[in-house]
């Protein structure tokens, strides 16, 4: 609100007569090359890609001031959401595997060259946005979570953070041990002090025969003291070693119910401001068969039943209504029976390699690209990368809303 | 503040407001047009439009061009109001679908302007308060810097260089990655 009351102001300047008089003065001299108005360039490169931001910060001293204001930084991002929302883009991390070696569960030989391809909904070309090698630092690589522009890639080492747009890069510090399961990290927004906050469970024990567990939650805070993991309270239930849904200042987890002799219908929410959890009921859903997936529709969490040729959508309940309601069923392709997919959006949804859109008129899933047959290409080198689909591991695709979010300082 | 109803909006579509131009040119337009403009519903609301607004930011010619715009946009918003569920039937959303078309094609049209009309326009638009006015003029700047050198942006847009060398020597450093 204030930047509007601020910007009419300044607009109101030039209306006193002697600015009017410059103004045309000016004009009449300029013809050929107009100068933007200083109260329009703020609105000008909110619309721009955080590449030209960067480049254009030795513009001019008016430029520079702009591009390191947090509220600017703010803005640009909740444009570059609104843009994300009429025009899907994605981050995607092709991972190669330096040598195979068969008896592997999951391979500990995956490349330690970690790129960035940006690719947008309706292209046939990703492109390069970063790359960082880390020479051995590593040798799994998990799934990667995606904030406001920020990407978490958890590995059998070390958490990387990346703002694949500004080329910054975080190797967060070791956090406690874990005796179970991949690394994985929820990365969110805390809303409380604006800060980002990467989330990771840890087992200090674990015993499926006995199905007995000591589990543990960390939180290490982006730009925040000290630089630190720090023990939050333990959860309530033990938590699947996946990856979180963030949504609106929380991160969603499933219960690890092989750990519980009577496993409650429901899941846990880690809330990113009071740093608590919480159990949240599950819908009684008609069907036993098919996991319940979280999904964002329309800016409300909802759950997603996945049935054999169909997705069923529950709306959490909000406000006096304490009830799951049934929003919609979406039919999947005929190939798709079967297969395990995840959600990258409301409307995208992901198997294996495939991206796949969901058509509102038909209520059918269609399909929109194939990794593996995307190009993807250096736009620096001018050439085609090509990757040998066969040396392709797996992708890591994230939705991806492009930032200016520093990884050393919080934004306000 | 909330949308009127049908019958509502059919009265206000035939209550006529007056806009004054800078160079003094008056211009009729419905409500609903001239609505599109925050700081004009403001003066309606208000009260204030008896005897016309004057608009001492804004000349005759951009004026009779944010007008082809606001009522293109407002006949635009009214076919949007039967139809805004997120879960809307498929009839609907092909006709959505044409207009939206439609009006994608006004817009470029629109923009065909050379800089210093379009930055007249961006200007309007911004004490006016049209947001999709201001989102449609202001890309269209964003648009013709992408991609340029710092030099390029300065000579294009008339900017002077008031940093240091020092300073700029500094920026580059920073942001290498983003020139290589």
């Amino acid at each position: 609100m204030d930047i509007v009351a601020a910007k009419l102001k300044d607009t109101s300047d030039w209306n006193n007569s002697e600015g009017r008089t410059l103004k045309t003065y000016k004009r009449k001299r300029r013809l050929r090359r107009p100068t933007i108005p200083d109260e329009l360039v703020y609105e000008i490169l909110l619309r721009l890609p955080a590449k030209t931001l960067a480049r254009s910060r030795s513009v001019c001293k008016t430029w520079r001031a702009i591009f390191s204001n947090p509220s600017f930084i703010h803005t640009h991002l909740k444009h570059s959401a609104s843009r994300h929302e009429q025009e899907p883009s994605f981050l995607i991390t092709p991972h190669t595997l330096s040598s195979v070696i068969d008896d592997d569960v999951w391979p500990t030989t995956f490349s330690n060259s970690i790129p960035f391809y940006h690719w947008r909904d309706g292209q046939d070309t990703a492109s390069l946005v970063h790359a960082t090698d880390f020479h051995g630092e590593f040798g799994s690589v998990y799934g990667m979570s995606h904030c406001d522009g920020l990407v978490t890639l958890p590995t059998d080492t070390k958490i990387y953070l990346f703002n694949p747009a500004t080329g910054d890069v975080l190797k967060l510090p070791d956090g406690q041990k874990s005796n179970h399961g991949f690394q994985t990290a929820g990365l969110g927004l805390d809303p409380g002090t604006n800060t980002y906050k990467v989330v990771r469970s840890f087992y200090r024990s674990v015993d499926f025969y006995e199905r007995t567990y000591n589990a543990g939650m960390e939180v290490f805070t982006i730009g925040g003291h000290g630089s630190c993991w720090r023990i939050v309270e333990d959860p309530p239930y033990p938590v699947k070693p996946q990856l979180p849904m963030h949504f609106k200042g929380s991160l969603y987890w499933h219960i690890y119910k092989e750990l519980l002799e009577t496993p409650p219908e429901g899941f846990l929410r880690f809330d990113l401001e009071d740093e608590t959890f919480s159990f949240i009921c599950h819908p009684v859903l008609p069907s036993e068969e098919g996991r319940p997936d979280f999904v964002e529709v329309g800016g409300e969490l909802c759950l997603a039943q996945h049935l054999t040729n169909q997705i069923v959508i529950w709306k959490s309940p909000s406000g006096d209504n304490h009830q799951w309601d049934r929003l919609c069923a979406i039919n999947l392709p005929e190939a798709w029976k079967f297969r395990p997919f995840n959600f990258l959006g409301y409307r995208i949804l992901r198997r294996d390699n495939h991206i796949c859109r969901y058509d509102e008129a038909s209520r059918t899933a269609k399909e929109v690209v194939c990794a593996d047959q995307l190009r993807y290409k250096n736009p620096r080198a001018g050439k085609n990368f090509d990757f040998v689909v066969e040396d392709v591991y797996f992708f890591n695709i994230v939705p991806y809303t492009e930032s200016l979010v520093p990884l050393t300082a919080g934004v306000r | 503040m909330a949308s009127a109803g049908s019958g509502d909006e059919k009265a206000a579509a035939a209550a006529m407001i007056t806009l004054i131009s800078s160079d003094n040119e008056k211009f009729e337009v419905t409500e609903a047009t001239a609505t599109l403009s925050q700081t004009i519903r403001h003066m309606i609301e208000d009260g204030c439009t008896d005897g016309g607004v004057p608009l001492p930011n804004v000349t005759s010619k951009i004026l009779a061009r944010v007008i082809e715009y606001c009522k293109k946009h407002a006949t635009a918003a009214a076919g949007e109001e039967g139809s805004s569920s997120s879960f809307s039937d498929a009839a609907f959303l092909e006709v959505d679908r044409a207009f939206l078309e439609e009006l994608e094609e006004f817009d470029d049209a629109f923009l065909e302007v050379d800089r210093a009309t379009l930055f007249d326009l961006i200007l309007a638009a911004n004490y006016l308060d049209i947001k999709g006015l201001l989102n449609l003029t202001c890309q269209k700047v964003a648009d013709s810097v992408k991609g340029k050198t710092p030099e390029q942006i300065r000579e294009m847009y008339n900017i002077v260089n008031d940093l240091t060398p020092e300073e700029e020597a500094e920026i580059r450093r920073e942001t290498q990655w983003a020139f290589e």
